[in-house]
């Protein structure tokens, strides 16, 4: 196509908007230019300001960017391309500094943070100019400084970055920002002088400038604390909650599945798949088959099997390894070492045992010839080769021990000792010949047959398959109740301790004292409670917000089936687990793996499925308020009827008591909480406190009162031990107990009593959305009651006996509630506590946003404020002299 | 007696806290006038754009130039509007949110380690890491860059960092100016454009066509060209494109290993070397010039302790980033290892493109049916 370079004859058809002014050569009257030959228009264009493009240009910048790598790779990159390619190596390095610090944290939140900071950067790069220069820009002077262009090669570039060469001749009006006269109206430059264009041009220019210069001066400032803002942000609105319910939704699904794959495991050994561990043991045992295996073989293989498994399980496995190889070598009973090697610990042993007294006598006596050991040796041996792997049972060591005696009676009698020092000498056999029976009892033999291998095999199978599914179900575990960084109950803890600070309303001032002390947090939040009382709507509104934080907590804990729960279901599993473990392990042979057996579920392969059937059933146990495990005596139990259900001390029982102890930990927390609100709501009339202390004088009930905030606020479960300090006061102790932690009138006697709550606080926790679905008030009803009958009713140090309120009730909860742990855990923290530290985490989170946020704001504000600077028209009255001069 | 060019300097500082107006910016020129002596014109002072010889004085001196411009000189003419306030000063300035943002991420760094009395040690320790990271990102991107440059120009005659200063003078401000007859130097490199190399520099400063055939010679053109200019000048811009693709992706990645070294606990070391130098104290009765000397011996004595703690922690953190952290496995363990490996990777491949395909462009020059050597037109 031949390109014309110019165009002849054309109306003038681009649109002219209607000036309220006459431009300067029309009003003088200059030659019109309408019909005569103009140069073409311009290749190159603008690119419009709006949402559509902004988006577009975004990928075709990244395909360009490609594009200039792989023309940089073959070298024919222009200047732009090369440009670019800073940028892209920019990105390049970014990514590889956020993944670096990723693998160095193993905080999945964190982790992914590091990516999300490294876009807050490169976003806040983008961000900054157009927020901090173009935005105040535009608004003061009409036209946008940081105009893009395409130009006639293709290549986008900014029209105003370069002064010495701005392609004007793109400004074509088609917007007003886009007309060059608006904008000089904009400026004040005046309507009637020559080359105003220029002038505009030239002012554009000088405005451009300055303000690119003051993009470089504040972009170093501005782009690092913007992004540590964002990033502040995104934490903790957008990253924070999508995490949770992502895990959420991942765990819960894996527990399910783990349920199936327990409940799907079969008991016969034959049937169970190998695994990595099950294949190189085999591979090591029958490279040493008919042979000893050495012991760093037998710590290779515990090792490997007891991989990752608590102590106790791994002692017991390697006795049962220990005992199959002792076993191995003579059909069943026990065998020791007895090869070559022996003969040289045989004298070694007589030559100690002699001891100093009469050495050399004695030693020509004792010490035996190689050759006499060996055929003695050889005699109880099992295999014909004695230079190594050569055993014999425990049962023939006295046999041995006789044909000892008999050489050493020999040689006794062939040295010719008198008489008298005859039973000197006896005695000195009988030690020598005992020390050689321990020492050869002692050194058990790991002799490798066929049986052995296929045990030891199997046992490893078993064994392998328990730890892949533990170390998945131990995951699973940790994600709901551990203690660390973005499990469930930790957010839960989180969020229940700033909605408490928030709800109560503490200043900065005050939330930097209360870090520093705890006395003052006591006495400003006895304040602030005293004050929350007192407004009844207030109050339920507290009670409600916190009372939902708990329901949310519990449904992300158990999943909002009306029947099913994700908890039950893992305790389930890991039954499963344990249990299926243990029967395979049984059923492949009980004597052999006794221990391991014992170490696994003591007697009790109960599941909870069998005693547990309803979730209300499911929330009593996690509170600890269910009183057996088993419910009925079930006939398709009949194959478990060897066991007892009684688990204490095994590794199953240590795994679901952690699960009780963390969520009890949280749970009496937040449990505490909410009571101290209810009790103080309920002090604030105190006639009608407590039932107990109807009739009681005025002053004796106000020192009750003062009592309980007492304890409610800052005892610990040392404090309970020692009865609140009123171990010479039992019957005050009495009162304080039965107050606070009240039960309803008529309520029936065992774990679930129904403790006193304020009508506000029966309202506000029914009230509450999720409430009803987790059973909220009536569990900490329940709650109210279990305190105080487990805590008031211990009996540990110093009790008297009125210190105990009722003796029988603490029988119908389990063992387990009984313990110190469980005692810790159901006072929980204190509210004090508690508040200390949700001050010092929020004050400080609030003094680094205020000092970050100041110098963003500065940084903003300078910029601002610069712009009223810019633009300044020099010499204006040499403009106002010309268009005089003209009209003159 | 200070030299001239300092007096200006201190001059020129006092002189920016005068009001505005042209005047200041007359007087703040002084930066642009620094110049530096290359090594043909020690003699008589140079007054054209001249090459100079690409070493670590010439490195300092133009990167102090530049810097000093970029912080005192062109923010002040460019605030102003100053009509010669041009692309290369507003290029220059550049450097300008990259210092002063390393000291505010620094800064941002260290602002967790007031807060919270009991998590100090820690935070201080976690601070003064990512502030070495800052530090090791700067210095690690700009040190990496030899890794290309070097052996592009052994094996191609090509220094793509080759320096000149260049000459420009000024635009007068308005019609009523008088002209500005200064000159004003500008710190650039030969290859700085691909298209627009200063070519005329290159033939002017070495005669004969000299750096030509010998760029001909290192890339197997041939010796005694004819016209060697026309013959290595694609091969040449092409050497530019590629090698401006290598260093720009291999600085980043070895500035992510910089910021690696800085994250591994060989650091901790070296920061606590830095808090326990001693201070010295004057014993009774020392006069005045032992006290001098044995300050300035302790001073020596805490810079070398200093720099020798520096050398140690640089090639320990580097071995603790290859090595990875023991406790962890799979690709935990391993990431450092990836990363110093990805960045060789990186640096060889590109680097080795550039040499290659100058080289080949080379060969295939050297296949064409016209005799090199000979005249291309026989008349």
């Amino acid at each position: 196509m031949a390109i014309n370079p110019i165009q002849v004859n054309i109306n003038n058809e681009v649109s002219y908007k209607k000036k309220p002014y006459k431009p300067y050569l029309e009003a003088t009257g200059a030659v019109s230019t309408d019909n005569l030959v103009k140069p073409l228009p311009p290749q190159g264009y603008l690119i419009h300001d709006n949402l559509g493009n902004s988006i577009k240009y975004f990928f075709k910048d990244i395909g360009y960017d490609l594009k200039a790598v792989k023309d940089g790779f073959r070298g024919t990159a222009n200047d732009h391309q090369s440009g670019r390619l800073n940028d892209v190596g920019l990105k390049l390095g970014g990514i590889g500094i956020a993944t670096y610090l990723a693998t160095q944290t193993t905080n999945p939140k964190a982790r992914l943070m590091e990516y999300i900071g490294l876009g807050a950067f490169l976003t806040s790069m983008a961000i900054f100019p157009k927020l901090g220069i173009n935005l105040p820009a535009k608004i003061k002077h009409g036209f946008d400084i940081d105009k893009q262009y395409v130009d006639d090669q293709g290549r986008k570039k900014s029209v105003m970055q370069d002064s010495n060469y701005v392609p004007y001749d793109m400004y074509l009006g088609e917007i007003p920002e886009e007309d060059l006269a608006t904008i000089g109206d904009r400026m004040g430059i005046p309507h009637d002088i020559k080359n105003r264009n220029d002038v505009i041009r030239e002012q554009m220019k000088k405005i451009a400038t300055q303000n690119n210069t003051l993009w470089m001066l504040t972009a170093g400032f501005a782009t690092p604390i913007m992004s540590a803002l964002l990033c502040c942000g995104l934490e903790n609105y957008v990253v924070g909650p999508a995490l949770e319910k992502a895990r959420s939704t991942k765990y819960n699904n894996l527990i399910n599945s783990m349920l199936k794959t327990t409940e799907s495991m079969e008991l016969a050994s034959e049937l169970i798949t190998k695994n990595n561990v099950s294949e190189s043991i085999s591979k090591t045992l029958n490279s040493y088959m008919g042979q000893e295996l050495p012991k760093e073989e037998f710590e290779m293989i515990y090792h490997q099997l007891t991989e990752n498994l608590d102590a106790n399980l791994s002692k017991s496995i390697k006795n049962d390894l220990a005992n199959i190889l002792a076993k191995s070598a003579a059909n069943g009973t026990k065998s020791v070492v007895l090869n070559g090697d022996t003969i040289e610990e045989i004298i070694n042993i007589t030559k100690n045992s002699i001891g100093k007294q009469n050495k050399n006598i004695l030693e020509k006596i004792f010490i035996p010839n190689p050759e006499e050991i060996e055929a003695i040796i050889k005699i109880f041996t099992n295999s014909s080769d004695i230079t190594t792997g050569a055993s014999t049972s425990v049962e023939n060591i006295p046999a041995l021990k006789e044909k000892l005696r008999e050489l050493f009676n020999s040689r006794i009698a062939k040295s010719g000792i008198p008489a008298e020092h005859l039973d000197f000498v006896e005695a000195k056999r009988d030690l020598i010949i005992d020390n050689i029976s321990k020492s050869l009892k002692a050194k058990k033999s790991s002799f490798v047959t066929e049986e052995s291998v296929n045990e030891i095999v199997n046992f490893a199978k078993i064994i392998g398959e328990f730890k892949d599914n533990q170390i998945t179900l131990a995951k699973c575990k940790s994600f709901k109740f551990e203690h660390a960084p973005e499990t469930i109950l930790a957010r839960s803890y989180d969020k229940f301790e700033k909605a408490l600070l928030k709800e109560l309303g503490f200043s900065y001032k005050e939330l930097k004292k209360m870090r520093e002390s705890s006395s003052y947090t006591k006495e400003i939040f006895d304040k602030k409670l005293v004050e929350l009382c007192k407004d009844e709507n207030k109050f339920k509104k507290v009670m409600t917000k916190l009372g939902n934080i708990i329901a949310e907590m519990e449904i992300n804990l158990h999943g909002t089936d009306a029947d099913e729960s994700f908890v039950k279901n893992l305790i389930t599993a890991i039954e499963n687990n344990y249990n299926k473990t243990a029967l395979r392990l049984d059923r492949l042979s009980a004597s052999s793996f006794e221990n391991t057996i014992r170490a696994l579920v003591q007697e009790d392969i109960s599941r909870l499925t069998t005693s547990v059937s309803s979730k209300g059933e499911v929330f009593d146990l996690l509170d600890g308020l269910l009183s057996n495990k088993i419910k009925s005596a079930d006939a398709n139990l009949e194959e478990y009827i060897r066991y007892q259900s009684r688990g204490v001390g095994s590794s199953k029982n240590a795994e679901i008591s952690r699960i009780f102890e963390r969520y009890q930990g949280a749970k009496n927390s937040f449990n505490r909480i909410l009571h101290t609100l209810d009790v103080y709501k309920r002090a604030t009339n105190p006639e009608t406190f407590a039932e107990v202390l109807a009739g009681k004088s005025p002053e004796y009930r106000e020192a009750i009162i003062q009592k309980v905030k007492e304890a409610l606020l800052q005892a610990t479960a040392s404090n309970h031990t020692m009865k609140l300090d009123l171990v010479n006061n039992p019957l005050f102790y009495k009162d304080v107990m039965n107050s606070a932690w009240a039960a309803e009138a008529g309520a029936h006697l065992g774990t679930k009593q129904n403790g006193v709550v304020s009508e506000a606080t029966r309202v506000a926790l029914n009230e509450t959305k999720h409430g009803s679905k987790i059973n909220l008030l009536e569990r900490f009803q329940h709650y109210i009651s279990k305190f105080r009958n487990i805590i008031a009713n211990s009996e540990v140090d110093f009790t008297k006996p009125n210190h105990i309120i009722e003796s029988n009730v603490r029988k119908d909860f389990t063992r387990a509630e009984k313990t110190r742990m469980s005692f810790f855990n159901l006072v929980g923290q204190t509210p004090v506590d508690m508040l200390k530290g949700a001050a010092n985490r929020k004050y400080n989170t609030q003094k680094w946003v205020r000092t970050v946020s100041a110098i963003c704001g500065t940084v903003f504000g300078v910029a601002f404020l610069a712009q009223l600077g810019f633009g300044k028209l020099k010499n204006p009255q040499n403009l106002q002299k010309q268009v005089n001069d003209e009209q003159n | 007696m200070p030299l001239k060019w300092q007096k200006k300097i201190i001059t020129g500082i006092e002189i920016i806290e005068y009001r505005v107006g042209v005047r200041m910016i007359k007087a703040v020129k002084i930066a642009d006038n620094i110049k530096f002596r290359s090594k043909d014109s020690q003699k008589s002072e140079n007054k054209e754009s001249h090459t100079l010889p690409n070493n670590i004085r010439t490195q300092f001196e133009q990167g102090t130039q530049r810097v000093m411009s970029a912080f005192i000189d062109y923010p002040a003419k460019g605030l102003m509007g100053d009509i010669n306030s041009n692309f290369y000063e507003f290029l220059t300035m550049g450097i300008v949110p990259y210092i002063a943002g390393s000291a505010m991420f620094m800064t941002v760094f260290n602002i967790t380690k007031h807060l919270d009395a009991k998590g100090h040690k820690s935070a201080s320790n976690f601070g003064k890491k990512m502030a070495m990271g800052v530090i090791l990102y700067g210095v690690l991107k700009s040190l990496s860059k030899a890794l290309v440059t070097k052996p592009v120009k052994a094996f191609t005659g090509v220094d793509t960092e080759m320096p000149y200063q260049n000459k420009v003078y000024n635009l007068p401000k308005g019609p009523d100016e008088t002209a500005d007859f200064d000159i004003r130097w500008q710190q650039r490199k030969i290859f700085d454009s691909k298209e627009f190399y200063r070519k005329d520099l290159l033939e002017k400063e070495f005669p004969n066509k000299a750096y030509f055939n010998n760029v001909a010679k290192k890339l197997g053109l041939g010796e005694n060209l004819n016209d060697s200019v026309s013959e290595t000048s694609p091969i040449i811009q092409n050497i530019v494109a590629t090698s401006n693709l290598a260093k720009s992706l291999s600085s980043y990645c070895w500035a992510a290993v910089g910021v690696g070294m800085a994250t591994q606990d060989a650091w901790l070391d070296f920061f606590a070397t830095l808090g326990n130098k001693k201070q010295y104290v004057a014993k009774e009765g020392e006069n005045f010039v032992t006290r001098v000397i044995n300050k300035t011996k302790n001073f020596t004595k805490n810079i070398w302790n200093g720099s020798i703690a520096l050398i140690k922690a640089f090639g320990k953190s580097f071995k603790q980033l290859w090595q990875g952290n023991a406790s962890k496995s799979g690709f935990p363990k391993h990431a450092g290892k990836a990363l110093i490996l990805f960045s060789t990777l990186v640096t060889s491949v590109l680097t080795a493109n550039t040499i290659i395909r100058a080289r080949s462009l080379a060969q295939n020059n050297n296949k064409k049916t016209i005799d090199n050597k000979k005249e291309s037109i026989e008349i």
